[in-house]
C-alpha cells in the first residue's frame, strides 16, 4: 500500500541522442516515458536532455555486499541456510546511495562467505525505501524486492580460514571448529543437503517436524531459490558441478569463478551461469579500491627508528646476522593475519578479500572476455565495490574493465542489465528499457564505456536520486 | 674466458643504446599532441634517438630511413609520472634526515613496476625516495627501460625529497623539530669552522689528510670532488670564516643539507595535509626555497589551494584523487574532486600512479577520471604530460613533437584517455622498448593460459 502511495506522482520524460535498449539494441534519438514508477513508452524522436547523452536502463548488479557491513554471518555455527541477509542489511546504508549515484538501481545483496552455507541473500531496489533517519530525504534507502533470493554457499579459502582445530586451552572459540579444510567445507556441504533430503522425505511422509534452516535447503533442493557457489578456484567450479549432479539442483549460479576460464568448456557444457567477482588486474589483485595487501603487509611490520646504533652499543646485538630484516620488530604470525583481516574490513564491509587475494594466483582481468568467448553464459559483479567511500570498481567500470581485456563492446552492457536481471529472475521487470518495465534508467554524460562519461541522471522507479543534467 | 670478455662489452652497449645510428620515420592516421590537440596524417622521424622531423603526410623520407606505416593507429608523446617510489626495494632509509641518498643505488631495472608501466604508456617516471623521512634524498628520472640504471636514466638530478608530513610514529611536532635541528646543527657546525679557519687551526678533514700528494695532484688537473673549494656556504647571514669553508670540510649528508639551503636542489615537499602545506611553505619562505619547489600532496591538501597557488612550480596528487571526509554534526559523506579545486585555483597539478590509488594504475585511466568530473581535456593531458615534463625541467625532451626533443612517443590504437585504447609500440628515445605483439604475461591473460 505504501508502495503505492509513493508511486504515485512519479512521472519522468527522458531524452537522449543514444538510447541503449538494454538486450544489446541501441536506437538512435529516443525519449522514454516513465508513469507511475513504470515505463509507459519509448518512442524515437525528441529533444535530447543533454548534448551527446547516452540513456541505459537502471544498471543490475547481480553479486554486491551492499548495505551488508561486518559480522553479517553468524559464527556460531558453519552452516546457517536460514539465516537472511535481508534482516541485518542496513537499508539505509551509505553503500546503497553510492551504488544508485552510479546507475545502479537494482542488486543482489549476498550475505558474507565465512560460513559454509552462509544463508539467503536478497534482491533489492536500491533507492525508494524508507530511510530509518527522519531527517533524511523520503526515499534515500533500499527496498527489498526479494528476501531469499540466492542461497550462498563457499567452497574455498573463505569458510576454513579463519577456523583451526580445537586443541589445549584454545576451544573456548567459535573458530575452533570444522572445517579447517577444503574436503572438510565440501562435507558440510553434503552433509547439510543429504539431511535437508531426509527431512523433505520425512515431512513428505508426515512427520511434524520443523526446522528454518533444512526448510531453505529444501528450497534450493526444489529449485524455489537458486544455489549460488562461490567458486574461484578451477577445481572448486568442478565440485560445485558435481555437487550439482549429485543433488539435482535445479538452478545453480557459480560467483566469481577466478579460474573458469581453465574449465570453460566444462562450464559451458554444464550451461551454468557465471556471476563474476570484481576483475583483477594485472597484478593479481582485485580491481576494487581500498589498501593493497602490500601496503598492510608494510603497514603490519613495524621498524625500529634507528637499528644501527642497536648493533653498535648493544653487545647483546652485537652477534645478530645483520640480514635484511634485521632490526625489524618481529610481529608474531597470527597477529599479523589478524590483523591482514581485519585491516581490509574496517570500514569498508564485506567481501571476504583474504579469500580473493588467496585464490586470485591465476586470476586474469580478460575472464569476462574468455568465458563469453566460450559460450558460457555470465554476467558481471562488482562485490564490494560500493562498501569504499568511492572506487572505479562498480558494476560499469567491471564492464568497462571486461571491454578493455577483450570483450566485444556491445556485448558488455547486457552483461550488467537484462542479462543480469534474467540471471536474478527479474527479467521481465529491470534491465531494459521497454514498456511495462520498471521505471529505472541512468542518463550519461557520454558513450556509458567511456572512463570519461559519469551519470547526469540516474532514476530507480522514476524517483529522481541524482540529478546533473545541464541547466538550459 | 668468455664471461669477462661479455661483462666488459657491457658498459660499452649502454653508451651505444641511447643514440642508435639507424633512423626510423613513422607515418601514422593520427597524433595527439600532449595539449589534447589532434592532427591527421603525420610523420615523425627519429634519427640518434631524437625527432629530426615532425610534420604531415608530404614529409620526404630518405631512402636509407626504416618506415613505420600506422594507418590506423595514433602517435602520442606519452605519459609521465612525476614522482612516484615505484620500482624501488626499499623507498626509505630508516635515518631522517638522509639527503646523501640517491635512488639511482635503489631502483630495480628489472621490477615488474617498469615492465607494468611501460605496457601502460608511461614512458618517463620522476623516481624520488619514498614519504617515510624528513629529508630522503635525490631523485633521477628514468625510462622505463633497459637493464642498468644508467641506461634507463634521462636526468641524473631530479632534487631532493623532503616531508613535512610525519613520519610513521612521529608527531608532526617531532617531525618539524628534526629538521629545524637538523639545521640548525649544520649552521652551528659551519660557524664554529669558520671561526676555527680564521684562526689558522689545521681543521682539515679526515679524508683530505688522507689525499696522497699523487691524488692531490689528480685531482686538482681533473677537478674532481677531492678538488677543494672554499665558499660553499652561501645562504644565510654572514658569520666569521664563512668564505672559507670548503666542500671538502663537509660531510656528504652536511653538503646535502647545504646544497638544499643554498637552493642548489629543487625540492619535492611531501604534505599530506592542508597543515603540512602551510608548515612546509612557511619553512620554504623563511629559507627562500618556495620559488624551486614541487609540493607533492595527497586530495586532502585540496584545502591550501589557496595557500598553494602561485607558490612553487606546482603540485604532484599522491595516490588517490578524491577526498572523503564525514560531516561531524550530519555524519555525511563530503567528497572532493581535489584535482579540478586545484585547476580552479590556477595551480599547475601532477597525477600520480601509485598503486592504493582509485581505478586502473594507468595515467591516462586517471586523466579520463579528471575528465569525467569536469576537467577540460587539455588540463587532463597536462596533468600526465606536460606538467611533469615542466616540474622536471625536460619539457624541451619530453611531451612533445618537435625537432630536437626525444625519440620517445607510443603508438596507441585509439585516443589516449580511452578505456578501449591499447599500447601497440613504445619508443624511448629512437628504440622499441615495447611491442604488444610480444607481450607474453599479457598474452598468458589474454589467452587464459595457465601459468
Amino acid at each position: 500500500m505504501l508502495s503505492l502511495l509513493l508511486f504515485v506522482a512519479q512521472s519522468l520524460t527522458v531524452t537522449a541522442e543514444k538510447v541503449h535498449l538494454g538486450d544489446g539494441r541501441v536506437l538512435g534519438v529516443a525519449t522514454v516515458r516513465i508513469d507511475k514508477g513504470r515505463i509507459v513508452a519509448v518512442t524515437p524522436g525528441g529533444d535530447p536532455d543533454a548534448d551527446g547523452a547516452h540513456l541505459t536502463p537502471g544498471l543490475v548488479d547481480a553479486y554486491t555486499f551492499l548495505g551488508v557491513g561486518q559480522e553479517t554471518v553468524e559464527h556460531s555455527r558453519e552452516i546457517t541456510a536460514g539465516h537472511r541477509v535481508a534482516d541485518t542489511a542496513r537499508l539505509d546504508g551509505e553503500s546503497f546511495l553510492r551504488a544508485a549515484r552510479e546507475g545502479v538501481t537494482t542488486a543482489y545483496i549476498s550475505p558474507d562467505s565465512l560460513n559454509v552455507i552462509g544463508g539467503l541473500g536478497a534482491i533489492v531496489k536500491t533507492y525508494g525505501g524508507r530511510p530509518a533517519d527522519l531527517f533524511a530525504e523520503s526515499g534515500a534507502a533500499a527496498r527489498v524486492l526479494q528476501p531469499a533470493a540466492g542461497l550462498r554457499v563457499v567452497i574455498g579459502v573463505d569458510a576454513f580460514y579463519d577456523n583451526y582445530t580445537p586443541s589445549g586451552e584454545f576451544t573456548n572459540s567459535s573458530h575452533a571448529r570444522r572445517p579447517t579444510t577444503r574436503m572438510g567445507s565440501v562435507w558440510e556441504i553434503r552433509n547439510a543437503f543429504f539431511t535437508a533430503q531426509q527431512y523433505r522425505a520425512a515431512r513428505q511422509g508426515g512427520a511434524k517436524i520443523a526446522d528454518r534452516d533444512l526448510d531453505a535447503l529444501v528450497a534450493a533442493l526444489e529449485g524455489h531459490v537458486p544455489v549460488r557457489v562461490l567458486a574461484r578456484k578451477h577445481h572448486d567450479v568442478q565440485t560445485a558441478l558435481r555437487l550439482q549432479k549429485e543433488f539435482g539442483w535445479p538452478r545453480l549460479i557459480l560467483e566469481e569463478a577466478t579460474e573458469g576460464y581453465l574449465v570453460k568448456d566444462l562450464l559451458r557444457q554444464s550451461g551454468v551461469a557465471v556471476v563474476t567477482g570484481p576483475a583483477a588486474d594485472l597484478r593479481a589483485r582485485s580491481v576494487s579500491s581500498g589498501p593493497t595487501f602490500e601496503q598492510l603487509r608494510f603497514a603490519a611490520e613495524l621498524k625500529p627508528i634507528c637499528c644501527e646504533h642497536l648493533h653498535e652499543d648493544n653487545p647483546y646485538f652485537a652477534h645478530e646476522p645483520l640480514d635484511e630484516n634485521y632490526g625489524q620488530i618481529e610481529i608474531p604470525s597470527y597477529l599479523r593475519d589478524l590483523f591482514l583481516l581485519a585491516a581490509p574490513r574496517y570500514g569498508a564491509a564485506a567481501g571476504f578479500q583474504v579469500g580473493r587475494w588467496q585464490e586470485a594466483d591465476a586470476s586474469t582481468p580478460a575472464l569476462a572476455a574468455l568465458l563469453a568467448g566460450a559460450g558460457v553464459p555470465l554476467v558481471l559483479g562488482a562485490g564490494e565495490a560500493y562498501d569504499f567511500t568511492h572506487s572505479e570498481a562498480g558494476a560499469i567500470h567491471q564492464a568497462r574493465t571486461a571491454v578493455r581485456w577483450g570483450l566485444p563492446a556491445e556485448q558488455a552492457l547486457p552483461l550488467v542489465t537484462s542479462r543480469a536481471a534474467e540471471l536474478l529472475g527479474l527479467g521481465d521487470q529491470v534491465g531494459k528499457l521497454a514498456a511495462g518495465y520498471d521505471g529505472d534508467l541512468v542518463l550519461w554524460s557520454g558513450d556509458p564505456l567511456d572512463p570519461a562519461s559519469r551519470p547526469l541522471l540516474v532514476a530507480v522507479d522514476g524517483r529522481v536520486v541524482l540529478d546533473q543534467r545541464p541547466k538550459d | 674466458m668468455r664471461i669477462p670478455a661479455l661483462l666488459l662489452s657491457v658498459p660499452a652497449l649502454a653508451a651505444a643504446l641511447p643514440a642508435q645510428d639507424g633512423a626510423i620515420a613513422i607515418r601514422a592516421g593520427k597524433a595527439v599532441l600532449a595539449d589534447g590537440s589532434t592532427l591527421e596524417n603525420v610523420t615523425l622521424v627519429v634519427q640518434d634517438g631524437r625527432i629530426a622531423v615532425f610534420g604531415g603526410a608530404d614529409v620526404e623520407i630518405p631512402f636509407d630511413v626504416l618506415l613505420h606505416e600506422w594507418p590506423a593507429a595514433t602517435i602520442f608523446p606519452g605519459f609521465l609520472e612525476a614522482q612516484s617510489s615505484g620500482g624501488l626495494d626499499r623507498p626509505n632509509e630508516n635515518i631522517p634526515i638522509a639527503p646523501f641518498l640517491d635512488v639511482k643505488d635503489s631502483i630495480d631495472p628489472v621490477s615488474f613496476f617498469f615492465e607494468d608501466a611501460l605496457r601502460q604508456g608511461t614512458v618517463a617516471l620522476g623516481i624520488m625516495p619514498g614519504h617515510d623521512t624528513v629529508i630522503g634524498g635525490r631523485g633521477r628520472v628514468v625510462a622505463p627501460t633497459g637493464m642498468t640504471v644508467e641506461q634507463m636514466t634521462l636526468a641524473e638530478n631530479l632534487g631532493m625529497k623532503m616531508a613535512f608530513g610525519p613520519k610513521r610514529g612521529w608527531s608532526r611536532s617531532s617531525q618539524l623539530a628534526e629538521l629545524r635541528e637538523a639545521v640548525a646543527g649544520l649552521d652551528r657546525s659551519l660557524r664554529d669552522h669558520g671561526q676555527r679557519l680564521l684562526d689558522g687551526e689545521d681543521v682539515k678533514s679526515e679524508k683530505e689528510r688522507l689525499l696522497t700528494a699523487e691524488e692531490k695532484k689528480k685531482a686538482k688537473d681533473e677537478e674532481e670532488p677531492w678538488n677543494r673549494v672554499a665558499g660553499v656556504v652561501r645562504y644565510g647571514e654572514d658569520f666569521p670564516g664563512k668564505a672559507l669553508i670548503a666542500n671538502l670540510d663537509l660531510d656528504d649528508g652536511q653538503l646535502g643539507l647545504l646544497r638544499i639551503l643554498n637552493g642548489e636542489e629543487r625540492l619535492w615537499v611531501w604534505c599530506p595535509t592542508a597543515t603540512d602545506v602551510m608548515h612546509a611553505k612557511q619553512w620554504l619562505e623563511e629559507k627562500n626555497l618556495l620559488a624551486d619547489t614541487v609540493f607533492v600532496v595527497s586530495s586532502a591538501a585540496w584545502k591550501a589551494a589557496d595557500l598553494l597557488a602561485g607558490a612553487g612550480l606546482g603540485v604532484v596528487i599522491d595516490g588517490d584523487p578524491w577526498h572523503v571526509e564525514r560531516d561531524p554534526i550530519t555524519w555525511k559523506e563530503v567528497r572532493t574532486f581535489a584535482p579540478l579545486k586545484f585547476h580552479e585555483a590556477g595551480i599547475p597539478f601532477a597525477l600520480g600512479s601509485d598503486p592504493g590509488r582509485v581505478g586502473p594504475d594507468r595515467l591516462g585511466y586517471q586523466a579520463a577520471l579528471c575528465v569525467r568530473e569536469g576537467l577540460p581535456r587539455a588540463a587532463a593531458l597536462a596533468a600526465v604530460a606536460a606538467t611533469p615534463a615542466k616540474f622536471w625541467g625536460l619539457e624541451a625532451r619530453l611531451g612533445r613533437f618537435e625537432p630536437g626533443a626525444d625519440g620517445t612517443f607510443l603508438i596507441l590504437d585509439g585516443d589516449p584517455l580511452g578505456a578501449e585504447t591499447h599500447v601497440l609500440e613504445a619508443w624511448i628515445r629512437g628504440e622499441k622498448a615495447y611491442d604488444r605483439t610480444q607481450d607474453k604475461r599479457l598474452q598468458r591473460l589474454l589467452e587464459g593460459r595457465d601459468q
